[in-house]
């Protein structure tokens, strides 16, 4: 790279640092930037660099937040008693979305993988347990995606939750999607729903 | 189904062909070397995503190329068109036109594989990439009877397993996505047991994983189960008519678990507690090991041999069975998978015959075409010499088939 200015080549080899960002797209992300007014140029590094600076992960339940404890830990009208366990801030916010959940969160920042080296230790699991404990939580709520992986990872912390607590472990439902055709369904997935049904009418 | 063209660029030593196929025997002739199995293996590749020859896409790629692409159009049988007019087409002029009006534009299945050095293979259906291996395989069926087939008698218990399988997910392709789903569970499994073995993890996370096992493990049973009932009976009826009812051949399902047969919830509770028992008790092992030792992907299935008296002994004909008995016994198993496809799925696969003619006596070959008459299926036959296959002809079959005759990568007849 070798034929750019040697801030060119540096903007270019830092944008192929950003995910699904290879050597074209960074090269024509950077020649965009080029073009910018000064201000605008500006505004993106500076808007950056207020994520960094401003930004963090709430010591409490890991979101994404300004201020620490974050603004769903400290919300008054929450349900105090109720911890809905997600995956990471992402999945935290796609619930959020919905406006149906009104008790607080607890993000694990990954699931269990021994293939990749992550076990308990390398997940916020001892900060939920302390919660639990401490903020007499009586209900959890465990919203983890049905791989493999996070399927192991939800049986692990309900058998360690209802082990070391009086508190009430549920799992979000996992089965048909709605609108969902039975017959493009797998059986493992119909298996599922059938175990999970629930009595119908008045 | 019906294979009516295929393409090959940069696939083998084939640089560029374009055929079509109207007719339901395709002889493919030629000398050592010249490109007959990859033409059988282009048609393979097509239907399962995989080469029976080998592990390594690379291997397909033309020498001087680093890319291969193959497309083939797929049609059924269709109704207004009956196996015989299509056979009647004069060999001379399978020209696109004739295909054309064969098989009416818009009723085909265009499927398209491409694989990069650099790259991963490619799929497309209709001109739709398919990101998944579950959502292709299955499309197009085809069986394959090669002399590797003899591995189903010979082999080792996971080349039994595999064909079934296979099989399995030709019929029934939502399977295949239970069976990784499995596996992934089994490698998460195994690194954990090296990893308490080498006291980095404790060993109370293991029961998750156990879990997930006993889950999907009871489903994959319970379809291996049936799906071996219904080729123990297929196979057993061909396997009559190619002995002549001289000897009777018998299949048995040795699950590492006990047989799941029905989906009766006491029954499938029974199941259940049987495998979590096994596990706990395979654990201490398992951890010296590092290994899951019990569990469908230690299943097999036994062949057994016996003289038509039902008190005669059984002999597993792995073992005990002659070079001859073995042949008949892996050509029953082939016949078994031609004819489940065709009853479960309504389809009659195409039959892909590589190199096999010199393999059969007479009166075998005689039977096997007789039994592909009745399923009509499209045939590929590759063979050194025309001769060889009259040689092999029953003297009632006035069948035509065409001949493609090939050398070096290019078709010269």
């Amino acid at each position: 790279m070798n034929y750019y200015p040697e801030a060119m080549a540096r903007l270019i080899g830092e944008l192929q640092k950003l995910p699904t960002v290879g050597p074209k797209t960074a090269q024509r992300l950077a020649f965009y930037f080029l073009k910018m007014s000064v201000m605008d140029a500006k505004g993106i590094a500076q808007s950056i660099e207020d994520v960094k600076s401003a930004l963090d992960y709430c010591t409490r339940c890991g979101n994404i937040t300004d201020t620490d404890p974050c603004r769903i830990c400290t919300d008054p009208r929450r349900d105090r008693q109720l911890i809905c366990v997600v995956k990471d801030p992402d999945d935290l916010l796609a619930i959020e979305r919905t406006n149906q959940y009104n008790g607080l969160y607890h993000t694990l920042m990954g699931v269990l993988s021994p293939l990749n080296g992550v076990g308990p230790q390398e997940l916020r699991m001892s900060g939920l347990f302390e919660r639990v404990e401490k903020d007499h939580i009586k209900e959890v709520i465990i919203a983890i995606s049905s791989t493999t992986e996070g399927q192991a990872t939800a049986l692990y912390l309900t058998r360690q939750l209802t082990q070391k607590f009086t508190v009430s472990v549920s799992q979000i439902a996992h089965g048909i999607p709605v609108g969902g055709d039975l017959d493009y369904i797998d059986e493992l997935t119909i298996a599922k729903a059938l175990e999970g049904r629930r009595p119908f009418g008045p | 189904m019906w294979l009516n063209h295929l393409t090959l660029r940069n696939f083998r030593n084939y640089t560029d062909l374009e055929i079509y196929f109207p007719d339901a025997i395709n002889l493919i002739v030629g000398n050592n070397a010249q490109g007959k199995t990859n033409l059988l293996e282009a048609i393979y590749f097509v239907s399962t995503a995989k080469s029976h020859r080998t592990h390594s896409n690379r291997e397909l790629i033309h020498y001087d190329s680093d890319w291969f692409y193959l497309k083939a159009g797929i049609g059924a049988l269709s109704a207004n068109l009956s196996l015989e007019d299509k056979v009647q087409f004069p060999v001379a002029n399978w020209q696109q036109q004739v295909v054309r009006e064969c098989f009416p534009v818009g009723n085909e299945l265009i499927i398209e594989a491409s694989h990069e050095v650099e790259g991963q293979k490619q799929f497309r259906l209709n001109g739709d990439l398919l990101p998944k291996l579950s959502e292709w395989v299955g499309q197009f069926r085809v069986v394959l009877f090669s002399p590797e087939s003899l591995i189903l008698v010979k082999g080792a218990p996971g080349d039994r397993r595999r064909f079934l399988d296979q099989l399995i997910c030709q019929i029934n392709p939502l399977y295949l996505s239970q069976l990784q789903r499995y596996q992934s569970s089994l490698r998460q499994r195994n690194e954990l047991l090296k990893q308490i073995r080498n006291h980095r993890q404790s060993v109370d996370l293991l029961e998750p994983w156990d879990e997930l096992l006993v889950e999907d493990g009871i489903l994959i049973t319970k379809v291996r189960t049936q799906m071996l009932d219904l080729l123990h009976q297929s196979a057993k009826n061909h396997h009559a008519q190619l002995t002549q009812s001289t000897e009777v051949l018998n299949l048995r399902y040795c699950p590492s678990l006990q047989e799941v047969e029905t989906t009766d919830n006491s029954e499938k509770e029974v199941a259940v507690n049987h495998f979590r028992q096994r596990l706990q008790k395979s654990r201490s092992t398992d951890l010296i090991y590092g290994n899951t030792s019990v569990g469908p992907h230690r299943d097999e299935f036994k062949l057994f041999i016996q003289e038509p008296d039902s008190n005669s002994i059984q002999r597993e004909v792995k073992l005990y069975g002659s070079q001859g008995q073995q042949r008949t016994t892996s050509l029953a198993l082939k016949l078994g998978e031609v004819e489940l496809i065709h009853s479960q799925t309504g389809n009659v696969p195409v039959v892909l015959l590589d190199d096999v003619l010199s393999e059969l006596d007479d009166i075998r070959s005689q039977l096997l075409f007789a039994l592909f008459q009745d399923f009509g299926a499209q045939l590929f036959i590759t063979a050194t010499r025309e001769e060889e296959w009259v040689a092999h002809l029953p003297t009632n079959f006035n069948q035509h088939y065409r001949l493609i005759t090939i050398d070096n990568g290019q078709i010269v007849a």
